[in-house]
């Protein structure tokens, strides 16, 4: 019997308030209801692997004729950070792309396998994809705050939402705003533009802003890549406190970060995925040819 | 791709191997030295120490500066790592070589004791460990790597044979004490020579395959 968990119940209820009340204790078992099992690569139940927050299984995208991720099936754990490496054109990006569904506008784009979460298919038919949104938050490479006040970037996801209540939108904010490291930067100058702030201030604005509607997964692609390296380290000092909240996946060209960062790592290359496990061993003793390769820069 | 790290690599790995050589052949001098009581021979220790003590510098320098400006992971981490870990080894390893040069010439109640004891059998199997850990390392030889750590158990039956025996004669004979003690102690020397040399197999195969065996090597011999 499949329990509830707070990701269902937003699913089905489409309720903003309604999935914060949701409940967080049973989303765990709900997992174990999976029994199905892949046939490619399979990097399901690793030791060490703690509670599963996203299981991909046999996951295929093509692009019209390209083939670009390959029967990838992967555990990725909750509350903690997942990085994805691998050359340019490997396959990371459309994974990430595949675990809020963000693929499914390109046209001719053909996705099969599953992406369950919590449980719950989010390719089944009946999933709210805005409510599914609603609980990945993601995060570009380019900062993108809207043209706005500092406060209304922030608290636009509140809105549309529903929430309207201004003692709630600013408590809302404000946490947002710590909780990524810039309320002490912007607090007194909320209702200043946001294309004023920084580089690294307007990244960690779009983190706030994905934050505000209190998500339980952040996809991250890429985030640090055009900042400098001061504000590259606030957003990765930054990971390491979100974690305890929110299950991390970020995409990084940068191995250095993706080896400070990240708990688990997973090595793309053509789409298929090659290694995946704990940061640690892929960076001192991976277990296959290609990840070493690639790692200490003897690929291509 | 060949990076320039990588020629730096092997760089730091060459500079490691010339360490080896000048190590290898302290040791040799030293125990040939001793057993022939030679001390012309045994002098030409110093020569060599002194190289030794230059390069571990040099490739502590070196590797460091890579760790820093190459932050280098996987196989070339283990490398690099590998590398100052066995350079300290030889470097001790070289200072054992010249406790036992500073022994030599030997005394006539010396020259009666080593007759009778398999002090140049423990000599020339610590010879053959140290060439053998170091072949390992040059070669890549993870298989070889543990045959070191074998004959690492040999060195250590002949230095307890040794000083059982000596400690027998001291025991009868009191008059030879001062010679018994410093035959225990040359044998020390070497003991300790296939110490270092089993550390640098084992940490060879960590290099080679990332798996820890030190504290444990029986686990892997059988």
């Amino acid at each position: 019997m499949k329990q509830r968990g707070t990701f269902e119940t937003v699913l089905e209820t489409e309720d903003f308030e309604e999935g914060f009340r949701g409940g967080e204790s049973s989303m765990i078992e709900s997992v174990g209801t999976d029994e199905r099992k892949a046939e490619g690569k399979n990097f399901r139940e690793q030791p060490g692997l703690s509670e599963i927050k996203i299981r991909a299984g046999d996951l295929n995208v093509h692009y019209g004729t390209v083939h670009a991720l390959k029967r990838v099936t992967m555990d990725i754990p909750k509350q903690r950070v997942t990085a994805l490496i691998g050359p340019s054109g490997c396959g990371k990006s459309t994974f990430l792309r595949t675990l809020n569904r963000m693929n499914d506008t390109i046209p001719n784009i053909r996705i099969t396998g599953e992406v369950v979460i919590d449980g719950v298919d989010i390719y089944r038919p009946d999933i709210n994809v805005v409510s599914l949104r609603r609980l990945i938050g993601m995060v570009f490479q380019k900062s993108n705050p809207f043209p706005k006040s500092v406060f209304d970037n922030v608290a636009y996801g509140l809105r549309l939402h529903g929430i309207r209540d201004f003692g709630i939108l600013e408590e809302r904010a404000e946490a947002s705003l710590r909780r990524a490291a810039l309320w002490d930067e912007v607090k007194d100058r909320l209702t200043k533009s946001a294309m004023e702030l920084s580089g690294g201030q307007q990244q960690r604005l779009c983190i706030a802003r994905a934050l505000a509607v209190n998500p339980e997964i952040i996809l991250m692609d890429e985030p640090a890549s055009a900042l400098d390296p001061i504000s590259t380290a606030k957003i990765e000092e930054l990971l390491h406190e979100l974690k305890k909240n929110f299950t991390i996946v970020i995409v990084t060209h940068n191995m250095q970060q993706a080896a400070r960062v990240s708990d688990y790592t997973a090595y793309f290359y053509l789409g298929e995925l090659i290694e995946f496990g704990e940061t640690n061993k892929i960076f001192t003793a991976p277990e296959k040819k290609e990840t070493e390769d690639y790692i200490t820069g003897r690929f291509g | 791709m060949e990076r320039h790290f990588h020629e730096e690599l092997k760089e730091l790995t060459q500079k490691l191997q010339q360490m080896g050589f000048f190590a290898e052949a302290a040791i040799e001098k030293a125990t040939d030295g001793f057993l022939n009581s030679s001390g012309a021979l045994a002098r030409k220790v110093y020569d060599d120490e002194n190289v030794i003590n230059r390069l571990e510098i040099e490739i502590d320098e070196k590797g460091h500066n890579l760790l820093a400006l190459a932050q280098p992971v996987a196989g070339d981490l283990r490398r690099v790592v590998t590398v100052l870990k066995i350079n300290t080894d030889l470097e001790r390893m070289g200072d054992h070589a010249v406790n036992i040069a500073q022994k030599t010439p030997l005394l006539p109640s010396e020259l009666y004791l080593i007759e009778k004891i398999p002090l140049g059998e423990m000599a020339q199997t610590t010879q053959k460990t140290v060439r053998a850990a170091l072949d390992c390392f040059v070669n890549g030889d993870s298989e070889l790597a543990r045959h070191v750590l074998w004959h690492d158990d040999k060195i250590d039956c002949y230095y307890d044979t040794i000083y059982s025996h000596l400690g027998n004669f001291m025991t009868k004979e009191p008059s030879l004490i001062g010679a018994g003690m410093k035959l225990v102690m040359i044998a020390h020397d070497l003991e300790r020579i296939g110490d270092l040399a089993n550390n640098i197999a084992e940490n060879v195969i960590y290099m080679l395959q990332g798996k820890e065996v030190r504290h444990h090597a029986w686990q892997v011999l059988r």
